[in-house]
């Protein structure tokens, strides 16, 4: 039974056909990215999934119930973080914790280990602003992680962050999967991102928003992305999806 | 948008134009100008034929008197007990009302007319109307005060709420936060250095409102000492309470100012 | 809450409250008896009386006399010397001082002194608006200026501009919202101190109206000049709000710009 399924699900923003038909499974523990262009409602699938919008047709089931508001074993990573300012790194960290009850002692005791596997050790009791784009989404990831979730949400996590970092963090994140196994739902634009971190990509097309292909990314874990990326297999998959964003949008543009 | 996001935005406009002295150096620019200002006024008494006119010289010296007597420590404390106790009633009033305001929207295009309004208007005209409904006591002076202090409050409590960023109340959601919790990590947090910023605009209103109270009823108080002295052309005795209130209002003002600093220096970034 | 955009539901939240104030008043009038207290009904009537009988347009003239000519007079010194104090360093270092505390200062204190001083008439008091609506002005164009973006003026520097064309190009529209904010803030002092003073400068004006009913307990009377000032809070506002618009269009309200 797949973990997450997406059943026929329809969104429309006003005149816009956001999402039409979609459908998907994700399988325990699997790490699956959804890959599109601007626009083609991955943000938008993701957030229906998280429970955060509701869908206009169709369904979604999460561990065979359907999703109607955020779940406690689901949390979001953020592409703009989203850390409260006025708190540490520990703080933030606990934030989920503490909403379960734990005081603010308890909180800071529970996440430390997960402090430590972002590898932020040290910079507990700093505050965001004296951080940079890459510590704070590690604390984003941290924050994700420490209430112990089974499913991971990622909208584009590493989208605000320059290429050196992104790449780092993608090395992060990677160790991070193969400690925990999380289920993952990535979205991202960056075909290569995609190639890295996932077990299966979901190519989606935009106007209306719709999965177009899904693509078994054949690599052995644990995977060490700079070699992975001098591959001939990985140039191949790189250009067969290169191939696939850009056809939809060559076939919008010659109708108009 | 609504005349209450409006003033909010005029205040915030004002925040960035009134600054403390940082360094050292700007302390030292500021103390040369005030000293410049009391050398200015002590020349300008010397050579005035206006013999109503007094120089610093001899308002320091009625102040040594006033403290001597007593009765310039008796007038204060009446003044700040109204103060005191206005400035709390009016700020609680005000913060409540503001969290409404804020959180609700139809609660604020509802009274956005009439809290708008009574912004505008100078509140001094009330007073009088005041102290024939409520007496010459302390109660009607509280409640002054109270009212000159819930508006500002009021107004920038909700700006306060209405500044917490969409992305911060998705992600309590995300986690399944309850609201009471969300008022609690994101709402209060965000919305605080806004409430000092009330706070701060409030005790320059309030301090306008006792003493033209104190002048009203004229029994006691600052206010009261400044119109008895002044009536009988004791200039420099009159002027000693004018002084206490200018540091008073300065001082708060000023520490105010920096605890909103301190605040909005955290959430840089936001 | 979808029903706050629906604007007939917004009236009936707005009218139902207002009609919920009368109401309290009214029976608040009940209570403690009209005489006292003044019905809603009694307001109108005074409000009749005075307007027929010109008492109120005989008191409200001189008011906006004293206000006018104050606030002009503290808007054409205010302004200059606020621009004057952010453009040159050392003059606002020195200046700060001073300007921060008599901004902060409650003004309405020293009226009794001044009119001590200077006397009851009309000239004391356009004196005493314009001491309440300066600093604010100064203080807020000094802002506007000194928030002047510094690569504008740096990229004035590199096209060899004159100091005459950055004032004209950058700085002055630059720091307009700002100086609309000062003018704007200045506007509710100088209602302030212009009620105020009439207060006790005894022989014109809407605050002197108010304070001759209220002496006479007659507080249906006494709250039509409060009125009138509420009015003229509100147009007052409204009109520089809309001067705001119409000339800074590219800044919000508060001129961030």
């Amino acid at each position: 039974m797949p973990q997450i399924r997406v059943d026929d699900v329809e969104k429309r923003f006003g005149e816009v056909q956001a999402l039409s038909r979609v459908n998907l499974d994700v399988e325990r523990n699997e790490f699956v990215s959804i890959l599109g262009p601007s626009g083609c409602g991955k943000t938008t699938l993701l957030r229906i999934v998280a429970g955060l919008i509701p869908a206009d047709g169709g369904t979604v089931y999460v561990d065979d119930e359907p999703v109607t508001a955020p779940r406690r074993n689901m949390t979001l990573v953020f592409q703009n973080f989203r850390l409260l300012p006025w708190q540490t790194v520990e703080d933030n960290v606990g934030y989920g914790v503490r909403l379960r009850g734990a005081s603010k002692k308890e909180a800071r005791q529970q996440v430390g280990p997960y402090i430590k596997m972002v590898g932020l050790e040290g910079f507990e009791t700093a505050y965001p602003y004296q951080l940079s784009g890459g510590m704070q989404q590690r604390v984003g990831l941290a924050r994700a992680l420490a209430i112990d979730p089974q499913i991971l949400l990622m909208d584009e996590p590493f989208g605000a962050l320059d290429a050196q970092t992104r790449e780092i963090m993608q090395e992060e994140l990677l160790r991070i999967w193969n400690a925990t196994h999380k289920t993952v739902a990535f979205v991202t634009h960056s075909i290569d991102e995609a190639l890295v971190l996932s077990d299966r990509v979901l190519v989606m097309a935009a106007r209306p928003g719709r999965i177009i292909e899904t693509i078994a990314v054949p690599f052995d874990r644990p995977r060490d992305p700079a070699h992975l990326r001098a591959q001939p297999q990985f140039t191949e998959l790189r250009m067969r999806m290169w191939e696939l964003l850009r056809g939809p949008e060559q076939a919008e543009a010659a109708s108009g | 948008m609504t005349g209450i996001a409006d003033e909010a935005q005029v205040a915030a406009h004002e925040r960035r134009a009134t600054r403390l002295p940082a360094r050292a150096s700007e302390r030292l620019w500021w103390a040369a100008g005030l000293l410049l200002v009391v050398l200015f006024w002590q020349l300008y008494a010397a050579i005035s034929s206006n013999s109503l006119i007094v120089g610093p010289w001899e308002v320091a010296r009625a102040t040594v008197d006033l403290i001597s007597t007593g009765e310039l420590w008796e007038y204060a404390q009446s003044s700040a007990i109204s103060m005191t106790f206005g400035m709390l009633a009016g700020s609680l009033a005000g913060l409540l009302i503001g969290l409404l305001v804020g959180r609700f929207r139809l609660v604020e295009v509802a009274l956005d007319p009439y809290i708008s309004a009574a912004y505008a208007t100078p509140l001094v005209a009330i007073i009088p109307v005041l102290i024939v409904l409520l007496g010459f006591g302390l109660t009607s002076k509280i409640v002054i005060v109270a009212i000159f202090v819930f508006f500002p409050v009021a107004i920038n409590t909700a700006a306060g709420v209405h500044s917490v960023p969409r992305d911060l109340t998705e992600l309590a959601r995300s986690f399944c936060s309850t609201e009471l919790q969300a008022w609690r990590d994101i709402v209060v947090p965000a919305a605080l250095p806004f409430i000092v910023t009330g706070l701060r605009l409030a005790v320059g209103r309030g301090l306008i409102g006792v003493v033209v109270a104190e002048f009203e009823t004229a029994v006691t108080g600052l206010g009261y000492l400044i119109l008895s002295k002044s009536r009988r052309f004791l200039m420099a005795e009159s002027l000693v309470p004018v002084v206490v209130l200018m540091l008073v209002g300065f001082l708060l003002y000023g520490g105010l100012k920096r605890v909103e600093n301190r605040m909005l220096a955290r959430r840089r970034g936001l | 809450m979808a029903r706050a955009d629906d604007p007939r539901v917004v009236w009936a939240v707005r009218i139902g409250f207002a009609v919920l104030v009368l109401i309290v008043w009214q029976a608040a009038a009940a209570w403690f008896g009209a005489n006292f207290v003044a019905s809603p009904g009694g307001m109108v009537t005074s409000a009749i009386a005075l307007v027929r009988s010109g008492e109120l347009l005989r008191y409200l003239l001189p008011t906006l006399g004293v206000l006018s000519a104050g606030f002009a007079i503290g808007v054409v010194v205010g302004v200059p010397a606020g621009l004057a104090i952010g453009r040159w360093q050392r003059l606002y270092w020195l200046s700060e001082g001073p300007i921060n505390l008599f901004y902060t200062t409650p003004m309405a204190a020293v009226i009794p002194v001044i009119l001590v001083i200077l006397g009851f008439g009309a000239s004391t008091k356009i004196f005493i608006v314009f001491v309440f609506v300066v600093f604010s002005v100064i203080i807020n164009s000094a802002a506007g200026i000194r928030n002047v973006d510094g690569d504008l003026l740096e990229l004035a520097r590199s096209y060899g501009s004159s100091e005459l064309s950055r004032w004209r190009e950058i700085l002055v529209p630059s720091a307009l919202p700002f100086v609309l904010t000062g003018i704007r803030i200045g506007i509710g002092r100088a209602l302030i101190g212009a009620v105020v003073a009439e207060f006790y400068a005894g022989i014109d004006g809407v605050g002197y109206l108010i304070i001759q009913y209220s002496n006479r307990f007659n507080v249906a009377a006494a709250l039509v000049p409060v009125a009138v000032l509420v009015a003229l809070g509100v147009g007052s506002t409204t009109l520089l709000k809309w001067l705001h618009r119409r000339l800074t269009p590219w800044a919000d309200q508060a001129g961030t710009g």
